[in-house]
């Protein structure tokens, strides 16, 4: 009981100890560009499936019943072009196999977002807007070939199918047959005289039908008989082993990929729509790459923000701010099944103009501040036993957040973990 | 899986040319369809497509029968949703979940009058 509670207070002093430092994850391109930009998390995203939902949507929201121009709250909308048109939509070969540009206007999306709770003066609520944009680029799709021939092979046995089943409407509209077992005994040597199924395969399918134990009176049971022919085909050509095969492939995300977005705010702070102030735009780049083997994993970020100085003096003169700010960092995993090393590091850049001056001769002169920290830090872990995992972490976190002068970590913590309950504790 | 059958009676002219349309609805979609018209000619099609099937006094000699199975390979895609249009008017919506079946057959048969 000693040792888990000291346990706790080691995992306790580590926690506080990570929450001082900036998350890696933090400065990656978001999911919806435009709510990050005015700092809301809306309750749902709505994502519209055709071009008359966008318009309904752009319209309920944004109009009041004076056709007036309103700025909804906690509203939040994202818009992917390709998926709108239902010509590039339904291309099936590229969709599972897009090359780069079509990658690219894949996973185009244009987000909008609102609310009448962006703060100025620390206190008052005003009206903002953010608009987004995001798109990712997958380098090295290796398994697009693979998925178009399985696909091909998927089209030709349905459609070998598709004949099977119209040969058995035909047999049957004859009217001649009465019994299944003759009935299967004449498609079967009607599909092999065809083509359309090899003499082995026209075996097993006979076989596969012998076991469902079929009703032998075919009048009265035709559709359950020719539901179990589909079902005995779709077994023998394991249709279903290759849908599942692809898309297996389609939620592969190995490889390397960079992902863009792209926001920007728009603030009203006096409520009138006519006067508006940009007071911060950014933009993200973030390129990982993940092998299939899941052994390593790299992250990278770059986060560049621009802030307008003469409405962040205004508006928000609490708040310090830099006119330009770069985030950059890295991150590289190596796991394997008994110990994992991570290693990760924080940049960040930041300039402010203090003051422009041209004198008589044309001469410009610029004062601006500049500021900039770096942390890193290294992670190791070692499962001793099944239960029981050592940590380590050391490295150096940002001065600029850190509130004791010290920023070196260094700390090491034995995790036990308690276990999942046992099958047989939950049957006792 | 039971097959799933649909039938559509519809009054034609006799000069009248009646076209079919299948629409696939989803992205990650795909089908093969065999289309059974009157007499010796039958098409083979895939994925979306448009077919003429002829003249009413032809389609009505015999019933014309549309053999499809379609297919989704898109994770995000819960339904296998495709749509049977004549002359530019929807006369079926077939949808079902992937979980019931990831390979559906359909039988639609057309009766001209």
């Amino acid at each position: 009981m000693k040792s888990i509670f000291l346990t706790l207070l080691i995992l306790l002093s580590f926690y506080s100890n990570a929450q001082d430092k900036e998350k890696i994850s933090l400065l990656k391109a978001p999911s919806s560009p435009a709510s990050v930009v005015i700092g809301t998390q809306p309750a749902a995203i709505t994502r519209p499936k055709s071009w008359e939902a966008v318009e309904a949507s752009v319209f309920s929201n944004f109009l009041n019943s004076n056709s007036s121009l309103v700025i909804p709250d906690d509203f939040a909308l994202e818009v992917s072009p390709y998926w709108l048109n239902s010509k590039t939509k339904l291309d099936i070969e590229k969709f599972v196999d897009p090359n780069i540009g079509t990658s690219l206007l894949q996973n185009l999306s244009f987000s909008v977002a609102s609310t009448k709770n962006f703060l100025i003066y620390d206190t008052v609520k005003t009206d903002a807007v953010g608009l987004g944009l995001r798109t990712m680029i997958r380098f090295g799709e290796k398994n697009g070939e693979r998925k178009k021939d399985i696909l091909k092979n998927v089209l030709a046995k349905v459609t070998v199918r598709n004949h099977i089943i119209k040969i058995t409407e035909d047999f049957n509209a004859e009217k001649k047959i009465k019994s299944t077992k003759i009935f299967i005994k004449k498609l079967r040597r009607h599909i092999i005289d065809v083509g359309l199924v090899t003499e082995s395969q026209a075996d097993e399918l006979v076989t596969i039908l012998d076991d469902k134990s079929l009703p032998d009176d075919l009048v009265a049971k035709f559709d359950e008989v020719q539901d179990a022919i589909k079902d005995a085909f779709d077994k023998l050509r394991d249709v279903g082993g290759d849908l599942h095969a692809i898309e297996s492939l389609q939620k592969d995300l190995s490889g390397f990929k960079i992902e863009f977005a792209a926001a920007t705010s728009l603030n009203f702070p006096d409520h009138r729509t006519e006067y508006s102030i940009i007071p911060k735009t950014v933009a993200w780049i973030t390129p990982s790459w993940q092998p299939k083997d899941q052994h390593f994993e790299f992250l990278g970020v770059l986060r560049y923000s621009w802030y307008d100085g003469e409405y962040y003096k205004k508006y928000l003169p609490t708040q310090n701010y830099f006119d330009h700010n770069l985030d950059f960092g890295a991150r590289l995993v190596f796991k394997s099944d008994r110990f994992s090393l991570e290693g990760e590091m924080i940049g960040r850049r930041s300039k402010q103009l203090i003051e422009r001056t041209v004198d008589s001769e044309g001469f410009v002169t610029e004062k601006s501040k500049t500021s900039g920290d770096f942390q890193w830090l290294l992670n190791f872990n070692y499962r001793l036993t099944e239960s029981i995992v050592l940590s380590y972490n050391f490295g150096k976190k940002f001065n600029l957040v850190s509130e004791t002068a010290n920023s070196l970590i260094s700390v090491a913590t034995l995790n036990f973990g308690l276990g999942a309950p046992k099958l047989e504790n939950i049957k006792k | 899986m039971p097959i799933y059958r649909y039938k559509h009676r519809r009054p034609v002219k006799d000069q009248e040319e009646v076209i079919l349309k299948i629409q696939l609805l989803d992205q990650g979609s795909a089908a093969s369809h065999l289309i059974d018209i009157p007499g010796p000619n039958d098409n083979d099609a895939l994925n979306s497509c448009t077919v003429v099937l002829g003249r009413g006094r032809d389609l009505k000699k015999e019933r014309t029968l549309i053999f499809s199975s379609p297919v989704n390979v898109d994770p995000n895609v819960n339904d296998i949703q495709l749509e049977f249009y004549l002359n530019d008017e929807m006369i079926q919506h077939h949808t079902n979940p992937k979980t019931v079946d990831v390979s559906p057959q359909i039988i639609m048969t057309l009766n001209f009058e």
